[in-house]
């Protein structure tokens, strides 16, 4: 008598919950692309059901914390007289860095807030991850005329380097899905590091420099090299410089032209490594 | 064409299946160690074209967590599962978000299912017709009672058909007007699969529709056979059992 697997072959049967290739998950996740669409749409919307200002909380927050900075950081630490326009400078830094740090928050949540759906539908799990992030992404969208009434009313040139920004947006996208991928595989496992992620993420924005130029502080401690390289060339900072870069006209950021390329580097890893360890996870986001 | 694709009856092969789950350890002291927790033990069954299988056992036997791994939904320890297509559980899961309204929701339910978007605004309709729900799809879910909530979820994951069905007890609630249009369409969901695993407590449903049950115990197969003999196994067995514990009762 044949073995189960002979038999199963002999009549045309597939075996049932095998990881696909990695193009064929990629394209299973292009096919649910409207399912990702509309779920980031739907629980922005029950966001703003939640609250009675509803989508008014997306300028909201990100200038509320730009207020809260201004004063704790430009006024009370004196970080203003470092930067000739300090606002814009701020601006900048908080709304970049808001679509990053929210997108691995949220994202690298959307799995195990969503167990149950895994359990019972056959969804790709990477639908999930991409439908939070790109739900942040679109927040930043909507946010954006904020921080470009911010830049004009600080006295910012409109100026031909703006048009770099979206291709520095087009940086920060992947680095963003590829490391929320990553983190919402490490949550999936131990959950314990949603506990600390939050405040990992802000202190991250500090050492990245969304409050102040914090390299130039550095510069003054007479750190070592390599804590000086970290706090030049971690993506954080990198993101940052290319956007204030493209928006700021008073302020060079440090490290000039190679902050493009450590940008894309860090883009191109971040959503390899993410996109790829991400998939081999793929079977156990359910159980664990 | 050559000789190996000639038609054959089988439609789901499990062979010697084992799932299990992680948890914590309930230890006072942090780290808590995982463990495993085996559900399913070693589990071969065949289903044929045609059938309808009951799968009967008591609370934690390990039903539901076989059939979210016939479905692929949890992956196997060991064996393996092998299907002529992938069977799908019928249901909507955690897909709906209560904030939203019943017919967004529904949008939301028919793409999770892999419905065309094309095909949404035409399904909204019939859905929302067989729901019953009309004079309040446009309020939020959250407003609905759990027999709405559940009509609602019922008429969109029974909207889509599959050659292979898996359908886990109580769905089918609600009221008695819709319980009985709901058993209608269990019914034609049922005519136009190719193979039916239904998991239930319900003798009697089990009895009115299936042509044999599995009866699963401490995740493996107790018994395998026609639906009035397992049943009846089952049943002496539970009496049995409780007649001991009634016995054994200072």
């Amino acid at each position: 008598m044949d073995s189960p697997a002979q038999r199963a072959q002999a009549s045309g049967l597939q075996r049932v919950g095998v990881r696909p290739t990695l193009a064929n998950y990629l394209g299973s996740l292009w096919q649910r692309r409207d399912f990702v669409r509309v779920y980031a749409r739907a629980k922005t919307q029950a966001g703003h059901r939640a609250r009675r200002l509803g989508p008014l909380w997306e300028i909201l927050d990100p200038l509320t914390t730009m207020v809260t900075y201004w004063v704790l950081f430009g006024v009370l630490l004196g970080a203003r007289a470092s930067v000739e326009n300090y606002l814009g400078f701020l601006a900048v830094g908080v709304f970049t860095f808001a679509v990053i740090r929210r997108s691995l928050q949220s994202g690298s949540r959307s799995i195990s807030a969503n167990r149950g759906m895994l359990t019972s539908l056959p969804i790709p799990a990477v639908v999930l991850p991409t439908s939070a992030v790109i739900q942040q992404v679109r927040a930043f969208v909507v946010s954006l005329p904020v921080l470009i009434a911010v830049l004009l009313i600080t006295g910012e040139p409109i100026t031909w380097s703006w048009l770099l920004a979206p291709v520095a947006v087009l940086l920060i996208v992947p680095f963003a899905w590829g490391s929320a991928l990553l983190l919402a595989r490490a949550l999936s496992h131990t959950p314990d590091i949603g506990g600390v992620l939050p405040l990992v993420l802000r202190l991250w924005g500090l050492a990245s420099g969304v409050m102040f130029p914090v390299t130039e502080r550095a510069a003054q401690l007479d750190l070592p090299t390599w804590i000086e390289g970290i706090l030049l060339y971690n993506p954080g900072a990198v993101y940052l410089a290319v956007m204030r870069d493209a928006l700021l006209h008073s302020y060079d950021s440090p490290g000039g032209a190679g902050n493009w390329l450590a940008a894309a580097l860090w883009s191109v890893t971040a959503l390899v490594a993410g996109v790829v360890v991400f998939w081999r996870g793929e079977g156990s986001y359910g159980r664990d | 064409m050559d000789a190996t694709d000639a038609p054959t009856s089988l439609r789901l092969l499990l062979d010697d299946v084992h799932v299990s789950y992680r948890v914590l350890s309930h230890g006072r002291l942090a780290p808590r160690r995982p463990i495993r927790v085996e559900a399913v033990r070693g589990i071969s069954l065949e289903v044929r074209a045609g059938e309808s299988v009951g799968v009967i056992g008591r609370n934690g036997a390990g039903k539901s967590t076989l059939l979210r791994a016939m479905a692929g939904l949890l992956p196997t320890d060991r064996g393996a599962v092998y299907a002529s297509s992938t069977p799908v559980l019928l249901g909507v899961g955690k897909t709906l978000v209560p904030k939203l309204s019943g017919r967004e929701n529904i949008e939301l339910g028919c793409l999770a299912l892999g419905i065309a978007r094309s095909d949404v605004a035409e399904r909204t309709q019939d859905i929302i017709a067989f729901s019953g729900l009309a004079d309040s799809i446009d309020r939020p879910m959250s407003t609905y009672s759990s027999g709405m909530t559940a009509r609602l979820k019922f008429a969109i994951a029974s909207s889509v058909e599959h050659d292979i069905l898996l359908l886990d007890e109580a769905l089918a609630t609600g009221d008695m007007e819709f319980k009985e249009s709901s058993i209608a369409r269990m019914q034609e969901l049922r005519a136009r699969a190719e193979a039916v695993i239904l998991v239930s407590h319900s003798m009697s449903s089990i009895r009115a529709s299936c042509s044999r049950v599995v009866w699963i115990e401490k995740g493996a197969v107790r018994a395998d056979g026609p639906p009035e003999e397992t049943i009846d196994q089952y049943v002496v067995e539970n009496k049995r059992r409780r007649h001991k514990q009634g016995n054994s009762r200072p």
